[in-house]
């Protein structure tokens, strides 16, 4: 384990890491462009510069292994000057675009310009070279001009992707970035592709002009769109979510994220959300009160007992989950979750990539909680029967296939929790509002059986609740408890109760959750 | 009338008088002594709080027995303090020139602390503020409610927590603030807040016995808008239309007051032309402030005459005004580092123009009033405020000086190149309404003085500071090249990006020591911002003044104080 110092701070490292990352452990951020934590190193910027001792040149440090014993200054003079230099190259083409570029707020150039350039111009605006403009790539759109040719689009398209979109063409000043006669990128990570670019040159066309990123706050949660649980930051403002951008996990989705998890952001808008509870009466469906409809459908869960049965929802957090199955233990009714069998998708690899073809969030929690107990068939074989006299869903899921649908069309009283208006929902008899994911704070276990966290961006609109306080009422108006008033006291009573959660608390899950042990599985099969 | 004596300031190393003493009696109870730009600060535990101020007030090495301000800060989520909350103090000490600022931590499961009424009046309604805003006790307080929300306002809303976008009805209004004594056929009589009388919205509920008020009792917080939260989202150069609205009778002034706290906050000073166009208006706002504070005054007596007289030379500072930079009244021309633009060609005109209209509006309204028998005995003996009082109180400027307590930071603590100008300060011998007119008009002709030396003077040179990271570029640069550009939007949307550290910045403003506390965690917003109103000390002292005189006097007294609402309730 090589010792090194850098800017007077001393560290102990493993061996074969670079300065630059050996720097980040200890605070010191070395300015650069193309080197990227999880991408191959390329070292063609040369902005990380830095001074070693007993080396006459500097040596970028992105590249340069730790050896025992090395002291590095990152701020010495001629490391200062060696900054301020490769941002005045850097700059010399670059167009005069930050007034209509996305990306300033996160742009490279920009901060480092502030923390290690403050030079004032040496190039007329009409000296610069001119290149090819506002490209449609598709899902990003070009701007060659902007680029800095750090070549990380190229070796994303190369290591992560595997589909070589982009290429440097052309040579000297005129080099730019391309793709083949500018064919559009057809992947699902084009995205990512405009995450890495450090200037405006890749930039995403949704996103396109909508906001100025210093208006956004950004709260850390994970994609519900698939099993395997990609880490995310939403960006929002004034409670309406911006766009999602991902959230680095070494240990699940690295920096990236798929294009389809990208645009959830736009199902949370209120327009098409479900803001309040209703009941059908004999002349059509009344608006009530949250606890009115509570009341009504405990009246009815009460009066069944044994006989009422409940379907839980994999897009439903842990404490959800908990909740709900607090609430159908209590009354003894048959429960489970499996409509459409997304158990068996829970590994199933959709692309070589990211995602999976189980399209929720927490079936592996769903399966830990034990909700996988007396069989969907076999529940709806007793709703067809007559047996069964109250349903309750914890979403939609169970509407959305006609057959299910006949198979229920004799149980007396069907409610259902749910986010979004829809056809599904004339079934039902009492309509309950659902906050949904990004409103939440609770946790996902993803197909690695890793527990992560997700946050509360803003509150739900109108009188949705989080479908665990929507269970915990009614468990409350059915004579039980769950003892909670918090996702946080949910997710403590869960850790008591489930032994493979126990000793999980929000605070041990932090940022990057806790994966449990998973069966007959390899490490590296269950990495992204 | 006595001059105060021209010393220059002296280094904060001499505090350690501070420090020295306060160890000796208190030992390990004395937590933490930091020096950051000048500024001492010492912080003790909550068990020595009390006996700390007190020494720090009464002992004769020390002697800060100026009271300035007492505040809260909340220090949420703040990984390096064990204790959630924050009180500071700040006290002045006249003979021995120096600042200090005392603070204790208190935690977020207890935030408890013994009063320091006490030990200062003054300290009265600062904690009440503190409990309104962050919700810390100060266990044997007299009256701890709320000053400056409304009684039925729920929640502490300086707190870091507190959900900004709840809402509140409030519709009662407070009824009583008196008791009317069992049995007594004495009438209460409410005086604002909408009055005429009160220059700006603040209520007195008198209660009354004939014509001599028995009691009283002040209500404010009518205007509070929470510039101290608003702060704690905008950055340090957002906050500069704010400040306009605290004293808007002088708001040039307040921006001057807050730049140079920021500035010393960075270590970054404006150069000199700006130091000296930053003098010139900032004395002419004095001005201003003064002749509002005579003029509505003696209105309120009936005498309407001067009013109408002295305003003419107002509307030619507001012509000056709006030629350096657009507005007339809330001018936000001051910048961090500088000031927003040069001033126009025909500066040194508009100024000699202003200068000779307040020269002649200022003779005009002393020839109505100085040697007027009906205005000598409506104000000579009334509102008498002794100097141990005042200084208890935190009062400061022309009313502390009228009280014969010689203490001016132009003269004290020079800042902007005060040293280089010639000027007296009056100071008054008795400390009633009268003695506070004549250092108010006295002060006019001094201003005049120091604007005619600086015109005189004016250097030539950049208008800001050439630092890159706080003054933004020149628009011509911005729109010609990448470089430019780049620093103007990071200025704009980032802005400046001071270190980690607190400082108090003071100026003389027209009601006294205007003080800006910022706290600083490096980032683009500042964490916490206490402005330290003098308005807010002066009239804390009123309903005091008040009792036992008539019902008229009072009337003549709050005049003279010049409580301006924006910088009373912020």
């Amino acid at each position: 384990m090589p010792k090194c110092t850098i800017d007077g701070k001393e560290l102990e490292v493993a061996a074969g890491m670079t300065v630059i990352q050996a720097a980040l452990q200890v605070g010191i951020h070395i300015p650069h462009f193309c080197w990227h934590p999880d991408l191959p190193v390329d070292g063609n910027c040369r902005m990380c510069l830095v001074e070693v001792e007993k080396m006459p040149k500097l040596q970028i440090a992105c590249n340069t292994a730790v050896t025992d014993g090395m002291v590095v200054r990152t701020n010495s003079d001629k490391a200062v000057q060696a900054h301020r230099t490769t941002l005045e190259f850097l700059l010399v083409n670059h167009p005069i675009d930050c007034p209509v570029c996305d990306q300033a707020g996160e742009c490279y150039l920009q901060d480092q310009y502030m923390d290690h350039g403050l030079h004032d111009s040496k190039v007329e605006v009409e000296e610069k070279v001119r290149k090819r403009k506002v490209v449609d790539l598709g899902a990003i759109m070009l701007d060659a001009e902007r680029c800095v040719l750090c070549s990380r689009c190229i070796r994303f398209e190369r290591e992560v992707t595997g589909t070589n979109s982009f290429e440097f063409v052309n040579r000297g000043d005129n080099t730019q970035i391309a793709t083949f006669e500018n064919r559009p990128i057809e992947h699902d990570y084009a995205g990512n592709l405009a995450d890495v670019c450090p200037v405006g040159a890749l930039l995403s066309h949704d996103f396109r002009f909508k906001m100025r990123v210093w208006f956004l706050s950004e709260t850390e949660s994970v994609c519900p769109g698939c099993s395997t649980g990609c880490n995310i930051f939403i960006d929002h403002r004034d409670a309406e979510a911006q766009r999602l951008r991902p959230r680095r996990n070494v240990e699940v989705n690295r920096s990236w994220m798929c294009d389809p998890g990208r645009t959830l952001y736009k199902e949370i808008a209120v327009t098409e959300r479900l803001t309040g509870a209703r009941v059908k009466r004999e002349g059509g469906w009344d608006g009530i009160t949250v606890a009115a409809a509570l009341d009504e459908v405990a009246a009815k869960l009460r009066a069944a007992g044994p006989a009422a049965a409940f379907m839980a929802s994999p897009q439903a957090t842990n404490e959800d989950l908990f909740a709900f199955k607090a609430l159908a233990d209590s009354l003894g009714g048959p429960l489970d979750f499996r409509v459409g069998g997304p158990q068996r998708l829970l590994r199933e690899r959709l692309d070589q990539v990211l995602q999976r073809k189980d399209r929720n969030p927490n079936t592996q929690g769903a399966l830990d909680l034990g909700l996988a107990r007396d069989g969907v068939d076999a529940i709806l074989k007793r709703c067809a029967s007559g047996e069964v006299k109250v349903l309750l869903l914890q979403g939609v899921e169970l509407l959305r296939d006609p057959s299910h649908v006949d198979a229920i069309a004799d149980v007396p009283f069907v409610a259902v929790m749910a986010t979004h208006e829809g056809p599904e929902l004339d079934r039902p008899d009492v309509v309950l509002p659902a906050a949904m994911w990004a409103e939440v704070d609770g946790t996902f276990t993803n197909f690695q059986r890793r527990v992560q966290r997700i946050r509360a961006a803003f509150p739900a609109p109108g009188d949705a609740r989080p479908r665990w306080e929507l269970a915990a009422e009614l468990l409350r108006r059915c004579g039980g408890t769950l003892a909670a008033a918090s996702a946080r006291d949910v997710f403590a009573r869960l850790a008591a109760a489930v032994p493979d959660y126990a000793g999980l608390d929000y605070r041990t899950l932090g940022s990057t959750g806790r994966a449990l042990l998973l069966q007959g599985l390899a490490a590296a099969e269950a990495r992204a | 009338m006595a001059s105060a004596v021209d010393t220059p300031a002296a280094p904060a190393g001499a505090t350690s008088a501070a420090v020295r003493v306060l160890r000796e009696r208190f030992g390990d109870r004395l937590r933490a002594v930091a020096e950051f730009r000048g500024d001492l600060a010492i912080t003790v535990d909550r068990s020595a709080w009390v006996e700390a101020a007190r020494a720090l007030r009464e002992d004769p090495e020390l002697d800060f027995k100026l009271f300035l301000d007492l505040c809260g800060v909340d220090y949420l989520d703040k990984e390096d303090r064990a204790e959630r909350f924050e009180v500071a103090l700040h006290a002045y000490s006249v003979s021995t020139k120096h600042h200090v600022r005392l603070k204790v931590a208190l935690p977020e499961s207890d935030p408890t602390v013994d009063t320091l009424c006490g030990v200062y009046k003054g300290a009265n309604w600062f904690e009440r503020e503190a409990w309104d805003l962050y919700g810390i006790v100060f266990r044997g307080h007299p009256n701890l409610t709320r000053i400056l929300t409304h009684d039925d306002f729920v929640g502490h809303p300086m707190r870091k927590d507190y959900p900004t976008a709840k809402r509140h009805v409030l519709k009662k209004s407070k009824e009583w603030l008196l008791k009317v004594p069992e049995g007594s056929e004495n009438l209460i009589v409410n005086i604002g807040p909408s009055h005429p009388a009160m220059h700006g919205t603040f209520r007195i509920q008198a209660l009354m016995d004939g014509e001599t008020i028995e009691d009283a009792e002040a209500e404010i917080g009518y205007m509070h808008r929470n510039f101290e939260k608003m702060a704690e989202s905008r950055t340090y150069w957002q906050v500069i239309p704010y400040t306009d609205r605290l004293n808007y009778c002088s708001s040039f002034m307040n921006g001057h007051g807050w730049a140079l706290a920021v500035e010393k906050l960075l270590g970054v000073p404006a150069p000199p032309r700006a130091e000296a166009i930053r003098v010139i208006l900032s004395e002419f706002s004095r001005i201003m402030d003064h002749l509002v504070a005579v003029s509505t005054n003696v209105v309120d007596l009936g005498a309407i005459t001067p009013f109408f007289v002295v305003f003419r030379a107002r509307e030619d500072i507001y012509e000056l005004l709006d030629a350096c930079c657009g507005a007339r009244l809330t001018v936000s021309y001051v910048r961090i580092g500088g000031l927003a633009a040069d001033v126009p060609d025909d500066f040194e005109a508009l100024c000699r123009k202003a200068l000779a209209s307040i020269r002649e509006v200022t003779k005009q309204a002393e020839k109505l009033l100085t040697r007027n028998p009906i205005f000598a005995n409506r104000f000579r003996d009334i509102g008498v405020l002794g100097a141990d009082d005042a200084l208890a109180y935190g009062w400061v400027g022309p009313c502390l000086r009228g009280s014969g307590v010689a203490y001016d930071i132009r003269k004290d603590h020079p800042y902007s190149g005060y040293e280089q100008y010639d000027f007296d300060v009056p100071i008054g011998t008795v400390g009633d309404c009268y003695d506070r007119y004549l250092v108010r008009i006295e002060e006019i002709y001094q201003s005049l003085r120091i604007i005619e030396q600086a015109l005189g003077k004016l250097p030539k040179g950049p208008i800001i500071t050439d630092d890159k990271k706080v003054a933004l570029p020149p628009k011509s640069e911005v729109y010609s090249n990448i470089e430019a550009l780049m620093n103007h939007f990071k200025l704009v949307y980032e802005g400046i990006l001071p270190p980690p550290g607190e400082v108090y910045g003071y100026t003389e403003a027209a009601n006294g020591e205007l003080g800006f506390y910022i706290v600083s965690d490096g980032a683009k917003h500042p964490w916490r911002v206490k402005v330290r109103p003098p308005c807010f000390n002066i009239y804390q002292a009123y309903p005091q003044m008040i009792k036992g005189g008539f019902l008229a006097d009072a009337v003549a007294i709050i005049g003279g104080l010049n409580v301006v609402a924006g910088e009373l309730d912020r």
